[in-house]
This record gives structure tokens, sequence and C-alpha cells, in this order.
């Protein structure tokens, strides 16, 4: 996998929640309940759409279209300024393509996306927020196990272009036998609005 | 899973104690989401779905504080028998417990209470778990009771927030009701204070008006009992007050005495002014919109209390005023000394200095009660004659400042009691108080003798009653008549007789003192009549003109027959 690097400037600057965030980052963000996760999302990729940046949406059909229709705005060009491009998946796109959650063919499409919009964009930055919340009802032993094994493999992806990648998960919904998981997963985790570091996560 | 180091981690040599080190920083991470918790049973649920992801143990059920109901994984938990009782032996500490099913189970105390007491976390294995899985249950377990204790905390602080706030709003309440009661007694103060400067400053019903109408800002009327008007505070007075019909008025007012309230009439609020038991006068509120409320009602009740106050001093002063001159005026007629009936006098604001007349009134189908003493009264301030009024036994008396005109009295007696029948009697002159016993006995001869004339209605004076002013009352009234009879009885049978004017003429020849033309001229005769008729005289009457002794007595006779006849 090509290595890619953005270049440093205001227009590369990323940040999460209010801090810093560097490209190649992967955070878990544990929130409660849609109106912190839109409270999260929102300026996310709204401040990406006005850099510039990339931006991918992966969440549930009814809160993709909330997302497309307030984001609309930002992602038009204003002024001299750059313009970004909102990409909005759903889960039947990509996690579920085939009706059941497959990592490595995620991995694989995920792959492909940024190959793709990188391609002759030295200089571009991507911002990724996949709200998981889909997944709640078809949480088994079984699943559990994959999707971490995705979660633990997409921070070598993501490190691999200059995209900081977050996966949002709801705490309403999602119990500790998955937050325990998550949390080994992750090198950075956004709980309780403070964004800490886990220096002892596991990679795939 | 492959276990390698992330990021910065240092590089470790055991995969087991990486995953080790990893779930302990999980947990710490689990802390702090279960350290924002405040339900405890969110907390419990937490930590039970956390412990499979722990190791190979399952969690069973978690107490938050023994004694209440288990909470289980999963709406479909897998319950354990007598768990209750087995946590109960275990009294605080940690220990086994029989999982259905399983080979170890054990319960691990959540010590989250002040004193110590808690909870259990129950989790089960089928084989006995390692020291290193049993050493992250404990830790778990550690920080579910730190949240639990955190939650608790909380709880306690909102309890107390709660009823700080329920104090703070109850503190608010008494100080706005005391702030309400405030405002109403700081009203009810200046209602005080502005009628009691009312009443003090001596502007009588006028002042109270005008003192309601201040505080109400509405227009104000005070009437008396009868619906008159007695005083009109504010804008819009009517140039015409309307009469309302007495006896719906009286209802009125009554009715409204009976309910101690003010009563709405039309576009007004009306309160009587009541003093022991009876009305006295009512104030009228003028509210068009009826936007009159307790602040009104309360002013109308106290001006109403003022208000009658004022009308019963007023009705006092009157009484006292009167029993006063009555006093005075029997102890005029009885006798007293000048400088005390002076002073006495000037206390009822009359000057007893200077000329005055007695007058005494009687009508004969009226007793001297308060209507015909007030008759009196109307009828001499009417003449504008200032005098005092008292009442004796079947007539009015009166002390008058100048001589009084008799007959104007009189006309003005039968104009206010709408009869005739009634006669005045006015003495002489008299100058110090000490001369009015002797006044009184004057007009009472008047009145005696007016009232035995021949026209007994109408006023006396005994100034003019000439000889007559010579017979006392004591007198034989008959007598007198008896001596007019012997020297001029044929004169007046032949004047009856003869439709003729010898006792006129014979009167009026003495008068002039004998002299024929003086007497043609006043009786309007020709000097030859005049003779003829003093020729009939003497044949009439047998009495010789020209002897001393028949000319006093026929000279008496007929002074005394101009006072009996009314002629005077």
């Amino acid at each position: 996998m090509a290595q890619h690097t953005a270049a440093t400037g205001p227009e590369t600057a990323v940040s999460w929640d209010g801090t810093p965030v560097a490209p190649g980052d992967h955070l878990c963000a544990l929130y409660r309940g849609p109106a912190e996760r839109d409270e999260l999302i929102r300026p996310f990729l709204s401040d990406g759409l006005r850099a510039g940046h990339i931006c991918l949406l992966l969440a549930a059909p009814d809160d993709a279209a909330s997302f497309r229709e307030t984001l609309a705005g930002d992602e038009a060009p204003s002024g001299d300024g750059p313009s970004g491009r909102l990409q909005i998946q759903v889960p039947q796109d990509g996690y579920l393509e085939d009706g059941a959650f497959d990592g490595d063919r995620m991995l694989r499409q995920m792959a492909d996306w940024s190959a793709e919009m990188f391609r002759g964009c030295d200089g571009a930055v991507a911002r990724l927020a996949a709200d998981m919340s889909w997944a709640g009802p078809l949480l088994r032993p079984a699943f559990t196990r994959g999707l971490i094994r995705y979660e633990m493999r997409v921070a070598p992806w993501l490190r691999s272009y200059p995209q900081v990648g977050v996966c949002m998960y709801d705490l309403d919904v999602f119990g500790g036998d998955l937050i325990i998981p998550l949390v080994k997963a992750h090198a950075k985790i956004w709980v309780g609005g403070r964004l800490v570091e886990n220096p002892y996560h596991l990679v795939g | 899973m492959t276990a390698t180091p992330g990021g910065s981690a240092p590089s470790r040599p055991d995969t087991w104690g990486r995953e080790h080190v990893a779930n302990l920083y999980s947990l710490s991470v689990l802390s702090m989401i279960m350290n924002a918790r405040e339900d405890e049973e969110e907390i419990l649920r937490l930590a039970m779905t956390s412990v499979g992801a722990l190791g190979p143990c399952r969690a069973e059920a978690g107490v938050a504080v023994l004694g209440e109901a288990p909470v289980y994984p999963s709406p479909d938990g897998h319950g354990v028998d007598g768990l209750a009782d087995q946590l109960r032996l275990l009294c605080g500490r940690e220990g086994q417990v029989r999982v259905p099913g399983r080979e170890w189970g054990r319960a691990v105390p959540l010590q989250h209470t002040r004193g110590g007491a808690g909870g259990y976390l129950v989790v089960s294995a089928t084989a006995p778990p390692g020291d290193g899985d049993v050493f992250l249950i404990h830790v778990l377990a550690q920080q579910t009771a730190a949240a639990l204790a955190l939650a608790g905390a909380r709880r306690l602080d909102r309890d107390r927030a709660r009823e700080l706030r329920q104090l703070n709003e109850d503190r608010a309440a008494v100080n706005t009701r005391l702030a309400t009661s405030v405002a109403t007694l700081e009203h009810q103060r200046s209602v005080h204070e502005v009628l009691a400067q009312a009443a003090a400053a001596g502007g009588g019903v006028a002042g109270i008006a005008t003192a309601v109408h201040r505080l109400t800002s509405r227009p104000v009327a005070v009437e008396d009992r009868f619906g008159n008007l007695r005083a009109w505070a504010g804008p819009e007075r009517p140039t015409r007050y309307p009469k309302p019909d007495a006896t719906r008025h009286e209802e009125l007012l009554q009715e409204a005495a009976r309910r101690a309230h003010p009563v709405r009439v039309g576009k007004r609020l009306i309160a009587p002014a009541t003093h022991r038991g009876e009305v006295l006068g009512a104030l009228a509120l003028i509210d068009p919109d009826g936007s009159a409320g307790d602040d009104e009602v309360f002013v109308l009740d106290h001006a109403c209390a003022t208000l009658a106050v004022e009308l019963a001093h007023v009705r006092s002063l009157a009484e006292v005023e009167l029993r006063l001159r009555r006093e005075l005026v029997d102890d005029l007629i009885t006798g007293t000394d000048d400088e005390s009936a002076y002073a006495r006098a000037a206390a009822v604001g009359h000057d007893l200095h200077g000329a005055h007349h007695l007058a005494v009134a009687q009508w004969s189908d009226r007793v001297a009660d308060d209507t015909f003493m007030q008759a009196v009264g109307r009828a001499a301030a009417g003449l504008r004659t200032r005098s005092l009024v008292a009442r004796r036994p079947g007539m009015a008396v009166l002390v008058c400042e100048g001589p009084p005109r008799g007959n104007a009295l009189y006309q003005a007696l039968v104009r206010e009691l709408g009869s005739p029948d009634g006669a005045i009697g006015v003495s002489g002159r008299c100058d110090t108080p000490g001369g009015i016993p002797r006044a009184h006995r004057e007009a009472l001869r008047a009145l005696e003798v007016r009232r035995r004339s021949r026209t007994p209605h109408g006023a006396t004076t005994f100034d003019d009653l000439g000889l007559y002013r010579l017979l006392g009352p004591g007198s034989d009234h008959r007598e007198i008549q008896r001596f007019v009879r012997v020297w001029l009885g044929p004169l007046l049978d032949y004047d009856a007789a003869h439709h003729a004017d010898l006792t006129q003429t014979l009167s009026q020849y003495f008068e002039c003192g004998g002299n024929y033309d003086a007497t043609a001229a006043a009786l309007g005769i020709h000097r030859s009549t005049l003779r003829y008729r003093l020729r009939r005289i003497r044949d009439v009457s047998g009495s010789d003109l020209a002897n001393v002794d028949n000319r006093l007595n026929l000279h008496v006779a007929t002074r005394v027959w101009k006072v009996l006849d009314g002629a005077s």
C-alpha cells in the first residue's frame, strides 16, 4: 500500500471535538445518544468540507439523509476557498453489502476508495466518520469478534493515506461486551468529552 | 487475534501480559464510562456485560445493595436459585455461590456505601478461572463499586440540591406572600393615614370624600341616609343629583348594613355609614367599568367607618347644642345672672348683648314636637332673625335679637306648618338677660290676649296691648268683659242691630282728645255726621260724655274693646 503524505498547513489541520488529531489517526468515539453524535460529526465534517477535505460518512440511511441535508451548504464552493466533497455510504454499500458483515471485504473496499480518492490528489486530506449504531441489533459473539478484528486492521489502512478515521459507538446501544474489546483495538479513544491515548491497544 | 503493542507502547515479551495490560486499560476506560452514569442499574448492567469480554467468566447477577432485587445481564437473565439467601450468608465478604450448571461461582462484594455495606457482582465459569482472570473481575468490581458510590453521592447531591431548590422555592413563595402582605399592609396603612388626616383636618364629609377620591382615583359621593348629596369629590359631578326612591333607598342601605359590605348598584359601589346599628349616611364610589377591587372595597369600608364617626359627631354636636340652647332659654326664662347668661349664649353662638324680645308660638292643632320646633327655627331663620329657640310645654319660645316682626313670623309659620290655627305673642324690649323673665311673661300675656280675642289666630305684641297691659294674666277675664258690657253694651247691641259704627266713633273721639275735626277726619265722615253720631251715642248709652267719670270709664272700655276685638 503506497504511502501518501499531506502537505502541512492550516488546510491539513484536523481536529475532533476541538482536539487536534493527525492524519493516519484511528479514533474510537464513545458517545451517548444521537444528539451528542450529531454535535460531534457535524463540525468534524463541516470543517473538513470548508477546508476542501474529502469527507466520507458511513451511517444508517435515515441518519445519512439528515446529514446530507445539513452539510449541503458547506459542500458548495465559498468565495475563492476550496470546496470539499461529501460522500455518504450506508451499511448496505459496504459493511453489509452481501447482507452479512465481512471485515476483509470492507477493508478492501475502503482501500480501493482511498486509492481512488487520492489518485492525483497529492496534498489532499480525507475525513471519515463511521457511526456504527446500525450494528446494535446484529451484536452476537461471532459478529463482535469479526467487528473487533476489522477495527484492529483499520489503523494500518488509515495510516497509508493522509486520512483520519473515527469509529463512533453509542454507549446507549452497546454494552461492556463490545466496549472492552473496542478500547483494546483503538489507539485513541474519545470518551466523556476527552480524547485519551491508549498505548496498550492491540493490532490485528 | 494477535496481541502486539500499538503506537508508542513498550514492547512486551509476553502475549498474555500484553492482553492483560490491554484489559486493565480498557477497564480504566470503562470506569470513566461507569463514573459518568447516574443510574445504579445502568452501572451494574455495564459491569455485567463487560465480564465476558475480560475472560472466561460470565456475569450472573448484580446487586447494588444487599436485600434489593438483583439485576441480571439481560431480560432473560439466567437467575440463580436462592441467590439472596446465599449472599446474605456471606455477610458482605467475598465467597462462593452455587450456580446451576457451572462448576465455579463467586460473589464479589461491591463496597460502595459509607458504612462498608453494599452489594455483589455474581460471576460464574464452567471451570475455575486463572488468577489473572479473577484479578480482572476484582478490578471490575472495585471500579463498579466506585461508580456506584459516585452515583450515590451524585444522587445525594441531587436530592440535596432538590431540597435546597424546594426550600428556595418555598422561601421565594413565602417572600412573595410576605411582599404581598407588606404591600397590602402598606396600602392599608396609607388608607388609615389618609382617612385619619382627613378626619383630623376637620374637613368634615367633604374632606372624607376628597380622601377617598385621592385613594381610589374615582369620583366619590357622600349622601345622607335619604340619598341627598352631602359632598362630591372628583370629576363628573352631576349638575342635578338624582333623588332615589325613598323606600328602595332605605331597603338598599339596610341590606348593605346587614351584609357589612359594599353593594353594587349599577355603576356605583355603595357602602353605608352606620353608627350603633343606625344608618347615618352612605359613601358611593363611582365605578362605571366595575374595575374596583379589594383595595377599593377596603378604602370604602374604612372610609365608611370614618364617615360614621364624623356623622355621629355632627349629630351629637347638634344635639348638645340644641340641649344647651334649651337649657339656656329655660334658665333665661326662670332667671339667671347676666354674666353667666352672656357666656353660655356665646358658647352656643348667640350674642345676648343688646335689645332682645321674646316670642312664644302656639298652634292649636300641633303639639310642640321636634317638627314644630324645627319649623319655628326655619321660620325665624327665614326672616333673618337671630334667635335661641326652645321648647316649653305646648309652645315654642324664641329669644330674638332685635324686635321680631310678629305678623311676618306668623305668616312664615303658617307656610311652614300649612295651618293658620296658631298665635304668636311678642314681648316688649329687654336690654339685659335679667329682663327676660319679665319679657317671657309679656309674651305669654300677648299670646293669651290674642288667643282670647275675637280673631285668635295671628300675632300680638305686648307693646300694643295698651291699657290691657295693666291687666295681668291673673285677672278675671269675664269681669273685664262685664266692665266692657256695662259701659259699651247698648252701643255694641245698637251697632250689631243697625250695622252702625257708634262704638268705633266713640273710641276714635276719645283717641282724638274730643277734637271734632280730627275725629271726623280720622273716620272719614263729615263734622255734622259726627255731631249726629255723638248725640245718638249719648242717647243709646245713656251716658253724659261731659261727665268726667263717664268719660274715663267709656274711654277705658273702648280701649279694652279694641284689644279684645283684635282691632289693635
